[in-house]
Order: C-alpha cells, then sequence, then structure tokens
C-alpha cells in the first residue's frame, strides 16, 4: 500500500530540472548487492529446509533462493558469501538481503550481515526519438564500439563516470555499471547533448 | 684522426700485440683502450679449451622452434582460409592477415584459442582493411562456428593490439560494399543491371532508417531479391538466404519493413525514377562548433562534430538524419507507448481493484484473529507494523528497541530483528515436509550422490590398501618365525611330517599310513593304503637330499635328549 503509494507520487512528481536538465530520469532496473554472513553454511540443509530454495550442487554450487518481496534471487555459498540480484533500488537490495540473512538465521546458523555493498546498478531510459548510431561512432569512436554484425546497439564506455552505455536506434538507452546512482544519472546527462545531435531530423 | 703533438690529422697506426692506436708520424700513442673484441679461449680444469664469456641472446638472436612452427602454422591456416572463401589479393592478403598474427602469437592471444579462430579474426582485419567484401559470418560459416563466437575472438584481438580506436575497426561496415559480391555468387555470373537496382534499394533503405543497428546481410539479401525478380529472374527466398547467410524469417521481415516505407509500393520504374532525383542532394553549409572526430587537430568544423569529409561519409554510408520512415523498432516502441497510454485507463480499475484487495486483508486479518487464538501474536504484529509507518519516525524508533529486547540471539555488526518473522517463517519447512523433499531431492541428485559415494569408497580402498601392506609385513614375519621356531625333530615319524609340512604336501598325505610305516609292529596293514603311501613316497625318491636329511634327525635324537622332553614335543603336536 504504501509502497504504491510512493510509486505514484515518483511517476507524478515532476522531474528536478536542476538535476535532470534533459527532463529524463533513468529507470533503475537491476541491482547486484554482495553480503558477507561470515560463517559456514550446510548447503544441502538449506535446501531441504527452505521452500524457496533449490541446490543443484552438480550444476551450480550454491544455493538459488527467491522471495517475493522485494522480488529477489540470492545464490548463497558454502563459504558464507551471498550475492543478491533483481532489485530496483538501493533500500529494497538491503532489505531483500536482511531477509535472505534472517532466513539463514532461522535455519539455525549463526549468521550475521556484514560488507554488505552494492556491486553494480543497471538504468534504462527512452529518449522517444531514434538516434543515427553511424553518426555516433564516427563523431565519438575513442569511446564507442559499433559493429552491427555482433549486437544491434552501439556500446558506448564512457569514462568519467565509468559507465557503458547501450544505445539502440530506437532511442532506448541502458545504463550499466554504476555503483552509486548518481554515476548513472550523470552519465545519461552527459550522453544526452550527443544523443539530441543524430537525432532523427522531421521533415 | 687528431694527433695533439703534429698539430694536424694524421693516418694511425693500430699495434695488434698492445692495442695501442699511434700516431702514423710521430708515433704517439692516440689511444690505449684495452678492450678486446675477438673470441678467447680457456682451459678449465680438466684440460679441454673452451670459449670464454657466454652468448648473450637478443631480438637479432631469433626465436625457438616451437615460435617459427607456430608461426608457419597459422600463415598456413590463413592460406586455406583464403583459398577456400576466395579472398581476392592473394599474398598480399595472406601477408596482411600474417602480421596480424604475428602480432598476436607475439601477445600470447592464440594461448588457450584455436589457431583457426586466431588466422580468421586475422584475417578479418585484414579484409576490413583493405575494403574486402566480407562479413565474419562468411569466416565463421567457413569454420563451423557460431558467427559470435568468432565475433568474441575478433572484439578481443582489437583489444589485444589496440586495434579498437584504430581507423580500421572504426570504418563503418557499408552494406552497398556486399551486393556485388552476393549478385555474382546468387546469379553466377556479374549483372551490373542487377546490382545497381540492387544498390539503390539498399541506399532507400538507409534514407529510411531501415539500416541502423541491422546486419548488413539482412539488407543485402532483401535489395537483392526485390532487384534479382525485378529483372526478371526467377529466384526464390531459399536461394537468397543460401547466398547471405540469414535464415527466411529475417529475410521476410526485411522485405516487410521495406514494404512498408514509402519507396515500398511504387512501382520498379517509379522507384528508379526517384531514386535518380535522389542524387541531386542539396548541399548543407558549415556550421560552427568543436571537431569530434578522428580529424579533430587538422580540419574545420563542418556539422554534427564532423569535418568535412567525414561528413560526407557520414552522409554517404548512413544516409542522413532528414526524412524518411521512422525505425522498424522505434515504430513498435511507439505502438507500445500508445497501447501503456490505453492501459492507463485500465489503471484507475486496477487501483480500486487493489484497494478492495486491501479491506478483504484486513477482513482476513479480523478472522484469523478470532478463529485462531494462537496466532493473535503474529496478527498484533502485523497491524503494529502498518501503524509503525502510518505514525512515523517517533514510533518506529520505540518498537525496533522492543523487539531487540526479545531476540537476543542476534549477533553481529548488524541486527536483523526487525524483519518480520511471520514472513520468514512461510519461507521454511515443517519436519514432514522436510523428510519429503528430502527424498525427492536425493531422487533428483541421485547420480551426484552416487559420485560423491564413490569418492567415499574410493578413500576407504585407499585406507584399505595401507591394510594390505601392513599384512604383507605380517606374512613375512610369520614365515621369519617359522624358520626360526623349526626345532630338531626327535622321532623319524615327527622328521617325516615337518618336512611333509614345510614343502606344503600335508594335505596330499595320508597321515595315517605315514605314521604306519615307522610303526614296525603293525606290518599287516591294509593293502590300498600301502599302494598310495608307496606311490606318494616314490615321488620323494627323486629328492634324495631331503629323505638323507630326514633320516639324520634320529642319530640326533637318541644322542641328546631324554624322556621329559619327548613327552613335551608329544603336546606341542596334539
Amino acid at each position: 500500500m504504501a509502497a504504491e503509494a510512493a510509486a505514484a507520487l515518483e511517476g507524478s512528481e515532476p522531474v528536478d530540472l536542476a538535476k535532470h536538465p534533459s527532463g529524463i530520469i533513468p529507470t533503475l532496473q537491476n541491482i547486484v548487492s554482495t553480503v558477507n554472513l561470515d560463517c559456514k553454511l550446510d548447503l544441502k540443509a538449506i535446501a531441504l529446509q527452505a521452500r524457496n530454495a533449490e541446490y543443484n550442487p552438480k550444476r551450480f554450487a550454491a544455493v538459488i533462493m527467491r522471495i517475493r518481496e522485494p522480488k529477489t534471487t540470492a545464490l548463497i555459498f558454502a563459504s558464507g558469501k551471498m550475492v543478491c540480484t533483481g532489485a530496483k533500488s538501493e533500500q529494497q537490495s538491503k532489505l531483500a538481503a536482511r531477509k535472505y540473512a534472517r532466513i539463514i538465521q532461522k535455519l539455525g546458523f549463526p549468521a550475521k550481515f556484514k560488507d554488505f555493498k552494492i556491486q553494480n546498478i543497471v538504468g534504462s531510459c527512452d529518449v522517444k526519438f531514434p538516434i543515427r548510431l553511424e553518426g555516433l561512432a564516427y563523431s565519438h569512436g575513442a569511446f564507442s564500439s559499433y559493429e552491427p554484425e555482433l549486437f544491434p546497439g552501439l556500446i558506448y564506455r564512457m569514462k568519467q563516470p565509468k559507465i557503458v552505455l547501450l544505445i539502440f536506434v530506437s532511442g532506448k538507452i541502458v545504463l550499466t555499471g554504476a555503483k552509486v546512482r548518481d554515476e548513472t544519472y550523470t552519465a545519461f546527462e552527459n550522453i544526452y547533448p550527443v544523443l539530441t545531435e543524430f537525432r532523427k531530423v522531421q521533415q | 684522426m687528431y694527433c695533439s703533438h703534429c698539430q694536424d690529422n694524421c693516418p694511425v697506426v693500430k699495434d695488434p700485440d698492445k692495442n695501442y692506436t699511434c700516431c702514423g708520424l710521430c708515433g704517439k700513442v692516440l689511444d690505449d683502450q684495452v678492450y678486446d673484441g675477438e673470441p678467447t679461449f680457456q682451459k678449465g680444469a680438466d684440460g679441454q679449451a673452451r670459449l670464454a664469456g657466454s652468448i648473450l641472446s637478443s631480438i637479432e638472436s631469433g626465436n625457438s622452434v616451437s615460435h617459427e612452427r607456430t608461426i608457419n602454422k597459422g600463415r598456413e591456416e590463413i592460406r586455406q582460409i583464403v583459398s577456400s572463401l576466395h579472398v581476392a589479393g592473394g599474398d598480399t592478403i595472406i601477408s596482411m592477415a600474417h602480421r596480424y598474427y604475428t602480432l598476436a602469437v607475439d601477445k600470447n592471444f592464440t594461448r588457450g584459442r584455436r589457431t583457426t579462430h586466431v588466422a580468421a579474426a586475422c584475417l578479418y582485419i585484414a579484409c576490413r582493411q583493405s575494403k574486402k567484401a566480407y562479413l565474419l559470418i562468411d569466416f565463421s560459416d567457413h569454420l563451423q562456428i557460431s558467427v559470435y563466437v568468432l565475433g568474441a575472438v575478433f572484439l578481443q584481438l582489437c583489444q589485444v593490439l589496440l586495434l579498437a580506436e584504430h581507423p580500421v575497426i572504426q570504418k563503418l561496415i557499408d552494406p552497398s560494399l556486399f551486393i556485388h559480391r552476393f549478385t555474382e555468387r546468387l546469379l553466377g555470373k556479374r549483372d551490373n543491371a542487377v546490382s545497381d537496382t540492387a544498390l539503390r534499394i539498399v541506399a532507400s533503405m538507409k534514407r529510411d532508417w531501415m539500416q541502423t543497428g541491422r546486419k548488413p546481410s539482412g539488407l543485402c539479401g532483401a535489395a537483392l531479391y526485390i532487384a534479382a525478380l525485378s529483372h526478371g529472374y526467377d529466384y526464390t527466398k531459399a536461394d537468397i538466404v543460401a547466398v547471405v547467410h540469414v535464415c527466411e524469417a529475417t529475410l521476410t521481415k526485411r522485405l516487410i519493413e521495406f514494404e512498408n516505407t514509402d519507396s515500398g509500393s511504387l512501382t520498379i520504374e517509379e522507384f528508379l525514377a526517384k531514386a535518380d532525383e535522389q542524387v541531386l542532394v542539396t548541399k548543407i553549409s558549415p556550421k560552427s562548433g568543436e571537431v569530434l572526430c578522428k580529424h579533430k587537430d587538422k580540419a574545420e568544423h563542418f556539422a554534427h562534430g564532423l569535418c568535412e569529409k567525414c561528413y560526407n561519409k557520414f552522409m554517404k554510408l548512413s544516409g542522413g538524419l532528414e526524412g524518411g520512415s521512422d525505425p522498424p523498432a522505434f515504430q513498435r516502441a511507439e505502438k507500445q507507448r500508445l497501447e501503456a497510454a490505453k492501459n492507463a485507463k485500465g489503471t484507475a480499475a486496477s487501483k480500486e481493484a487493489a484497494l478492495e484487495s486491501v479491506c478483504e486483508a484486513r477482513e482476513s486479518d479480523v478472522e484469523n484473529n478470532i478463529t485462531t487464538p494462537p496466532k493473535n501474536i503474529i496478527g498484533d504484529k502485523h497491524s503494529t507494523i502498518p501503524s509503525v509507518k502510518v505514525a512515523g519516525d517517533s514510533v518506529a524508533t520505540e518498537d525496533p528497541e522492543g523487539e531487540g529486547k526479545n531476540d537476543k540471539a542476534d549477533e553481529g555488526p548488524e541486527s536483523l530483528s526487525d524483519i518480520d518473522d511471520a514472513e520468514v517463517d512461510g519461507y521454511l519447512h515443517n519436519e514432514e515436509e522436510t523428510q519429503y523433499k528430502k527424498i525427492i531431492w536425493e531422487e533428483m541428485n541421485k547420480e551426484y550422490l552416487e559420485e560423491q559415494a564413490a569418492k567415499a569408497a574410493l578413500a576407504a580402498e585407499l585406507a584399505a590398501r595401507g591394510v594390505v601392506v601392513e599384512e604383507g609385513k605380517r606374512k613375512r614375519r610369520r614365515h621369519n618365525e617359522d624358520g626360526k621356531n623349526a626345532t630338531p625333530a626327535q622321532t623319524p615319524a615327527e622328521a617325516t611330517q615337518n618336512m611333509l609340512k614345510r614343502k606344503r604336501l600335508g594335505s596330499k598325505i595320508n597321515d595315517e599310513a605315514v605314521n604306519k610305516l615307522y610303526n614296525t609292529k603293525d606290518e599287516d596293514g591294509k593293502a590300498d593304503k600301502e599302494m598310495d603311501f608307496n606311490d606318494e613316497y616314490g615321488q620323494d625318491t627323486g629328492d634324495g637330499e631331503t629323505f638323507e636329511g630326514g633320516y639324520d634327525y634320529p642319530d640326533y635324537n637318541y644322542d641328546g635328549y631324554g624322556d621329559g622332553a619327548y613327552g613335551d614335543y608329544d603336546g606341542v603336536d596334539f
């Protein structure tokens, strides 16, 4: 209920043009975080006692556990390290990681919650105009990799901040590699003037 | 050299004995360098003469034999690919690709990768550099591997050789480059009419934003198909597909996309007439700005951050920024946005449904409180949390503290006590469910468990081998003990028994018959037994030494021992 209200507010909230001159805010799509539970785990015991866990040691040496809210997936290793993916915000990623840790505690392991860290943030947005990728490749060749035979988008490796952008002709942009939310926003504001330079001109 | 004594440049003479450099006229020593560049020999302790010092290897000293073999293998692979794909250029293209291959070998890029993959990637770079119309999929088709596997090798090689920012790789691929080769492969001959029509169709596709983000082969296939049909050739899509290495669905998609453009609705005559008009392109005047292309230090800005040369290339290759249809991907996105706008009306209905579901949840909470008293605690916690959120921070600060007191077991730098226990318990199995899941899990992972059991059995077997070694030692000890414990026999019968045991013939001998042999009172034994004994005894007769040794024992017996000792030995026998 509260989450839905917050989402509604975000949708209707006017964009802060001081921070987002383009008027577009990238949407965070996925956050990968890691945490150290700091104890050895019996993966078979976890897999048998947890309803939401699957463990196939022949295929992958970690327990795969999922929870519904926030909707995330965790990889839990015997060493006590855990990787949490699928969250849409930093707070949700931490909340999900703490829920997984709590489940492990309930199963009888002396799990702690140490060294939580956001490892990667993936964002996406739509500029809503076609982009001539060839022009981008010509003018920013030092940062661009455009191989239409291998990938339909242009891969732009921004140096500062160090973000990788995937730019498609349809106007959709994917930003990946950020460890802080502001890096994603800064990268998009940096690239937006270049995208408008090579947008389709209507007759 | 200049002689300070003669005050003039004079010829020099070199003294071979002392290595002095002297003036040829006055004899002054001009240089007395004592270094000797000639090889010298010295005798070692064994008197053998050998070269003094050691030879230092340098770049000019060359490489090892295996390095040469690797280089030659790469060249041979490149040559094979060139001949198989009929790449024009002959030795020139082979040498060019081979130079990239040599650089890759020096960078250890070939280690861990197949030689054929690296050779193909090097050849592809050479083709890109020479503007030869070959795609990655041509090489991958020849090597029978996935185009993305070869593409990954190609991209990694560009990184290793620092080519990622080099104009050779930065130069974009123009689909027009491939039209002539595809036409020749399709028709089996050169046909400029079909090629020209296909080129015009590709140019039209560029202007209609069909090219950007698309594989060149798909566009060429569609253009070639239309051009061939318009010139009266009766080729099917399967024929086109075989030439350009795309699947038929992709070809169909490109044809539909072209059909949706303005040019798609024209007849071929109208299209060609319109294409001629397109040649009259309006020229743009230069604009002010910063040059961003590779000529940023020398050329003047023309438009879009490009110099005039790059701008013209960009316009020719891409079709420009003005006019044309929207790209197909953009059209699909636009359609989705329209549908999303329509669904916005449904959002209000879904919100109402959400509100109703919340009310139902609250009613179910009330029912739980009534029907299931033991869950009141959980219900109370559940009802408390929303109020905490609604009330604000002041209330929230108190509740976690209370929970903290209740959960003393929590440890570590950060407490997890604020997590909802009801939700967490929902993720756990009870005892019965755990047993069922254990059965299922062990059945599904039977192979893994068997492997683990096999490993344990192997470890046990290795431990058992240690025991086997000990048994061997014991056997040796027994053998030694048997030898040590051997003592002279008291009677001829006993001596015979010991000999038979030592020879391991005891199980084959009739003991009673042997005993009767030495019992002189009972000479009238059974005929059968006597016969058996004689046969076996006859076998022993061949071993004369053993018989004599056994016969010697009674003498020793009579000389040494009394009746008491004899009695003891009888006990041992029993």
